[in-house]
């Protein structure tokens, strides 16, 4: 098993033309991630490291039967590609795309929960299923599979959090990105208990930021597993009202800060840490402590 | 996040059809602008009337040389911007209405209160309703009505009110913003409402669909001059700290943190963002931006790249290096781990730079050579 991604998903790349889409396809071939065709307008017919380029998403599930897509196109034309995969029947969308309007984002997310569809994004660094299947910007050599769930909002914190754990010996049963965007389609509160089900995980580890209340909304769903969770909320330092790269990561009102949230996880029992260095130490400590 | 000043936020209320005072900047205040008027200090932060930055005039003269008392001060520590006039209302009574994102719910969320005037956070919970609309379904008339009915209105300012707040929705969208606050919404004495004042903040994500306007929030020099670059610079301490240059957000943050917990002093963080897409000119134009807008110590370029290539950021900082004499080995630390990194460590063979692979002990070294340069 592992979640949301495995090596049964077929997988599409909206914008696989472009160098993004290239490099994706490129990884993908070459990791044995079960890429099923591209999308781009106006060039149907092409072929883009082996596998059938479509003028549209329809097309492209109609002759693939993909069911999973990758978005890497331009933020202006970030929405519209959205919605066409949505209505094409696309059941996982990561939209990878930086610098999506918010009421462009506001509709993809409307869209996707009607159609039951799972959207990861915008600004999502993706999903991976290490060894099964890679939709993510993070490098298969970097990862291998384990017992270990993470879901995050931020890319380069799940390089730093996977690298560190690695070090101790642990691998990753899939590694979740829900983007740094303040609305975005898929919330910790959706993706924890995926992890709970699933047979391969054994711990989750959370990376959250500042901004918003989803961190809040996960400690109710925590306090309803039967498996550990790890949390490790970034910018405990960032001053108030201040875009640090991520756009959601801005606080203004008391609980929203990242040390309200560090307080928050650990007066609900879990354990929780404000440094990146803490957490692959804290991971350990925890799975002794089971296993014990 | 673009704030607006009253007045901008008020162009963008009248455009939507709401009414707004007759007003003008104290600067090309016209001849016809008489009478009861009000004389309001433009600034972003809140709490203006307190602070005396909201006075009124009789007549034109007496408006002008308030308005010159408030332009040559500033309010509770912040520069006004402009000084705004215009008309008094006649006040019946004093309503609240926004329009915003709710981040949590992921959809656009109606505010309206009877009790306007106040600062919203001081509105009682029972006091303030609050109606959701789903952007699938649109406004849709039991969403407004359950508005309209909570104030406790009926004729005409019911109807008016109905409008009005279908002006501030489709005006959220329209005009791509996050916020869209009016407070006090005033209903005047013969029974129009009129918009007082104006809170609008919008999304710069969206500039491309409206030419012409503001696409940049406010910021210091540096962090002005780092957008320019397509990069997000945040001035923390200034300088003679530790200055930081990051790819993504998370581990912009995460720097940070890691910095300041083993006592570090952080000057200021750049997060590459679009940067990285324009080669390695563009991390030497980075770098300088950050040494002679920040005035670091020390500067930790900390990149760690799983999709793109660590060659274009040595690249970039061998540039900078001959571009920049004072940007000597003992004031720079890189951390460079990911794509090509075999490449990138030859291209800085011979630099004299200290790079170091893991991210804790590059914070580690960051620190130290802040100190010794500090100390020196």
């Amino acid at each position: 098993m592992a979640i949301i991604v495995d090596e049964r998903s077929r997988i599409l790349i909206q914008g696989i033309t472009g160098p993004t889409g290239r490099s994706y396809a490129r990884r993908m071939v070459a990791n044995g991630t079960p890429l099923v065709g591209g999308v781009a307008p106006g060039r149907q017919g092409q072929v883009v490291e082996g596998v059938p380029v479509f003028d549209n998403v329809a097309d492209a599930v109609a002759a693939t039967g993909a069911d999973a897509a990758l978005s890497a196109v331009r933020s202006s034309l970030a929405m519209g590609a959205a919605l066409e995969a949505l209505a094409a029947g696309i059941g996982t969308l990561v939209v990878y795309t930086e610098n999506v309007p918010l009421h462009d984002a506001i509709r993809m997310r409307a869209y996707a929960r009607a159609r039951g569809a799972r959207l990861l994004g915008p600004n999502s660094a993706g999903v991976i299923s290490p060894g099964k299947a890679n939709l993510a910007d993070l490098n298969d050599a970097n990862l291998r599979p384990g017992r270990v769930g993470i879901v995050s909002k931020s890319g380069t914190l799940t390089y730093e959090v996977v690298d560190d754990i690695q070090a101790r010996g642990f691998g990753e049963s899939s590694v979740v990105c829900l983007g740094g965007d303040p609305v975005i389609g898929t919330s910790y509160a959706d993706v924890l208990p995926l992890f709970e089900a699933d047979p391969q995980t054994d711990l989750v580890i959370l990376i959250g930021e500042p901004g918003g209340r989803m961190e809040h909304d996960a400690i109710e769903v925590i306090g309803r597993m039967s498996k550990p969770v790890i949390a490790y909320i970034a910018a405990q330092n960032a001053p108030p009202e201040k875009r640090m790269g991520h756009a959601g990561a801005i606080y203004d009102r008391g609980d929203t800060t990242a040390a309200a949230k560090l307080a928050a996880f650990r007066a609900a029992g879990c354990e929780a840490v404000g440094r990146v260095t803490e957490v692959a130490a804290a991971v350990e400590r925890v799975l002794s402590r089971a296993a014990a | 996040m673009i704030k607006l000043l009253e007045h901008e936020g008020k162009a963008i209320l009248a455009s939507c059809g709401v009414a707004i005072p007759a007003g003008a900047l104290y600067r090309a205040l016209p001849e016809t602008l008489d009478g009861a008027l009000v004389v309001k200090a433009q600034v972003l932060s809140g709490g203006r009337g307190k602070a005396g930055g909201i006075r009124f005039a009789e007549g034109r003269a007496e408006a002008l040389r308030i308005a010159e008392e408030i332009a040559a001060g500033e309010l509770a520590g912040a520069p006004i911007e402009d000084v705004y006039v215009e008309r008094k209302l006649a006040i019946a009574q004093e309503f609240y209405l926004a329009a915003l994102v709710d981040r949590d719910l992921g959809m656009p969320v109606l505010l309206a209160s009877a009790d306007g005037g106040i600062e919203i956070e001081a509105v009682a919970p029972g006091r303030l309703l609050r109606q959701p609309v789903d952007p699938l379904l649109g406004l849709q008339p039991f969403m407004v009505d359950r508005l309209v009915r909570g104030l406790g209105l009926s004729g005409e300012p019911a109807s008016a009110f109905a409008e009005l707040v279908g002006q501030v929705y489709h005006g959220l969208s329209a005009h791509d913003a996050e916020l869209i606050e009016i407070n006090p919404l005033v209903l005047t004495e013969d029974g129009a409402f009129v918009a007082a004042d104006a809170k609008v903040v919008l999304d710069e994500d969206a500039a491309f669909r409206h030419p012409g306007r503001r696409s940049q929030p406010d910021g210091t020099a540096f962090e002005n001059a780092a957008r320019a670059l397509e990069t997000i610079g945040v001035e923390i301490a200034g300088p003679g700290g530790t200055a930081a240059i990051m790819n993504g957000a998370g581990l912009t943050m995460a720097t940070l943190d890691e910095i300041i917990a083993l006592d570090g002093r952080v000057s200021g963080v750049v997060e590459l963002h679009g940067a990285t897409m324009h080669g390695a000119a563009r991390i030497a134009d980075v770098l300088e931006c950050v040494l002679t807008r920040l005035d670091p110590a020390v500067i930790m370029v900390n990149i760690h790249f799983q999709f793109r290539s660590l060659e274009t950021i040595a690249e970039g900082v061998v540039m900078a290096m001959q571009r920049l004499p004072q940007l000597t080995p003992e004031r720079l630390v890189l951390r460079l781990r990911g794509e090509k990194e075999p490449e990138a460590l030859a291209i800085l063979a011979g630099s004299g730079l200290t790079i170091i692979r893991e991210f804790g002990p590059a914070c580690v070294e960051a620190v130290r050579l802040a100190r010794l340069q500090t100390a020196a």
